[in-house]
């Protein structure tokens, strides 16, 4: 249990610092794919129980600390994100590419929903999409099109980071 | 009957994490989190730093190969160009010598008027809300918190941002073009004066608000826009901008330009972080001893 919290935790990292460092040179537009997000969907909806929401609240302290954003923010929505998709496990068949493109692009939307909520409750402290610029689909396609990509990679380590009982859904 | 309980415990656990995150926002929003945001930048930044050193250390074998041959090449015209060079070299020294004596008339010095780090830029901000970016030095170097980060591109010295988060090694700056940046500019000729303020992306020109309307006549397309010092984080002189756009709005007693910045931050790789004045630094250790 604590091996693959541990191992979750340090994988979703890996992506986040892969993330801040690597992915500069395929930024399309100056925008990045948020893969430590998809990465976050993915444990939520495979592994039943608390391992997504524990390693997006965590993951999303570390993102915090190396970002302008207020220490909480990525906690808070990863956290949410992975409740969410963590409360949809098991409902469905997740394919190869259908299903994570579809789940890049709506956890895409959802999150720039919820900065719009925390921004109108924490007034200019915090920042939020605009739905009208092109900032906000570009990474939604992007994490669409990513998602089909991470998730094949996330499968073959579906041994370390999942429970025996979520490895064949 | 297990699984109701073990459905119950999850979504005990989910709200648990949610508020203790939420908790955190409410108190980071209110300017409390120094510690621990600079824990965290410590810890990943030093993964970063490693990433980043990994990741240029493949470009730069990848690239070394057709940079090999073009080396070849431009070796052969640099031995041509050697030659002239020798007959130039030779004016330039005349023409240094004259240099120094006429800087010398005029009593301007030679040098910067600043100290300055070097610094590299290991990794950028993870959201795309946000634009800030780690550069490789810290504490350790001397970085404090709110110190100017300029950059040299094309023989120009541009400003590039200021330092908002120091670790140990790394610090986290934030780029002139953000939203939350504000520079006291001032425009170089006709010494008009004016806040320059972020649009939120490095696409995206500055915007110069509260330039007296009067200047419409004296500012034209090109012009250079620099830091008027009127602002402590900022030292005066630094070259910020070059206008691109004039907006005369009715309704506001003074005027709107847009600036495009001096750096290119699309192809910024290495930058300098300006310390005390030289001239108050000196004065300051000589008071001392």
């Amino acid at each position: 249990m604590i091996r693959r919290l541990a191992f979750s935790f340090l994988f979703v990292s890996t992506l986040l610092i892969v993330q801040t460092t690597w992915l500069d040179a395929i930024a399309i537009y100056s925008v990045l794919p948020d893969l430590a997000l998809l990465a976050v969907l993915y444990i939520s909806f495979k592994a039943k129980g608390l391992q997504g929401q524990f390693t997006g609240f965590f993951s999303g302290l570390l993102q915090d600390g190396v970002s302008a954003a207020p220490l909480g923010l990525s906690a808070f929505i990863n956290t949410v994100m992975a409740t969410i998709f963590n409360s949809l496990s098991g409902r469905f068949y997740i394919d190869r590419i259908l299903m994570p493109v579809f789940f890049g692009l709506s956890a895409t939307i959802i999150k720039a929903l919820l900065l719009m909520l925390l921004s109108w409750i924490f007034k200019d402290k915090i920042l939020a999409y605009d739905f009208t610029q092109p900032l906000i689909w570009i990474e939604t396609a992007y994490n669409g099109l990513l998602a089909p990509l991470l998730f094949l990679i996330m499968s073959v380590l579906d041994k370390l980071i999942l429970p025996l009982e979520s490895r064949h859904d | 009957m297990p699984d109701k309980r073990s459905s119950r415990r999850t979504f005990a656990g989910s709200v648990l994490f949610i508020l203790i995150s939420f908790i955190t926002l409410m108190v980071s929003t209110q300017s409390l989190s120094g510690v621990s945001k600079q824990l965290g930048l410590t810890v990943i930044s030093f993964f970063q730093q490693g990433f980043s050193t990994v990741g240029s250390f493949v470009a730069d074998t990848i690239y070394s190969i057709s940079e090999l041959r073009r080396l070849e090449a431009s070796h052969r015209d640099l031995l041509i160009q050697v030659e002239a060079l020798g007959k130039m070299e030779r004016e330039f020294t005349d023409l240094k010598k004259e240099n120094d004596r006429l800087r010398q008339l005029l009593q301007l010095s030679s040098e910067a008027h600043y100290n300055s780090v070097a610094a590299r830029i290991v990794a950028k901000d993870p959201g795309n809300l946000y634009s800030t970016f780690v550069l490789d030095k810290g504490t350790i170097h001397g970085i404090h918190k709110n110190q100017a980060v300029v950059a040299y591109q094309d023989g120009l010295e541009g400003l590039v941002g200021r330092v908002i988060e120091v670790s140990r090694s790394t610090c986290l700056v934030v780029p002139i073009f953000d939203s939350a940046s504000f520079i006291a500019v001032r425009m170089e000729k006709s010494r008009y004066e004016g806040l320059a303020m972020g649009s939120g992306s490095d696409e995206l020109p500055l915007i110069v608000q509260y330039v007296k309307k009067r200047a419409r006549e004296e500012i034209q397309f090109g012009d250079l826009v620099i830091t008027s010092g009127l602002q402590s984080l900022y030292p005066a002189g630094i070259k910020v901008g070059r206008v691109s756009k004039l907006r005369l709005l009715d309704y506001l007693t003074s005027m709107e330009l847009e600036i495009e910045p001096i750096i290119d931050f699309s192809r910024l790789e290495f930058v300098f972080i300006i310390g005390a004045d030289k001239e108050s630094s000196s004065s300051s250790t000589g008071g001392g001893s």
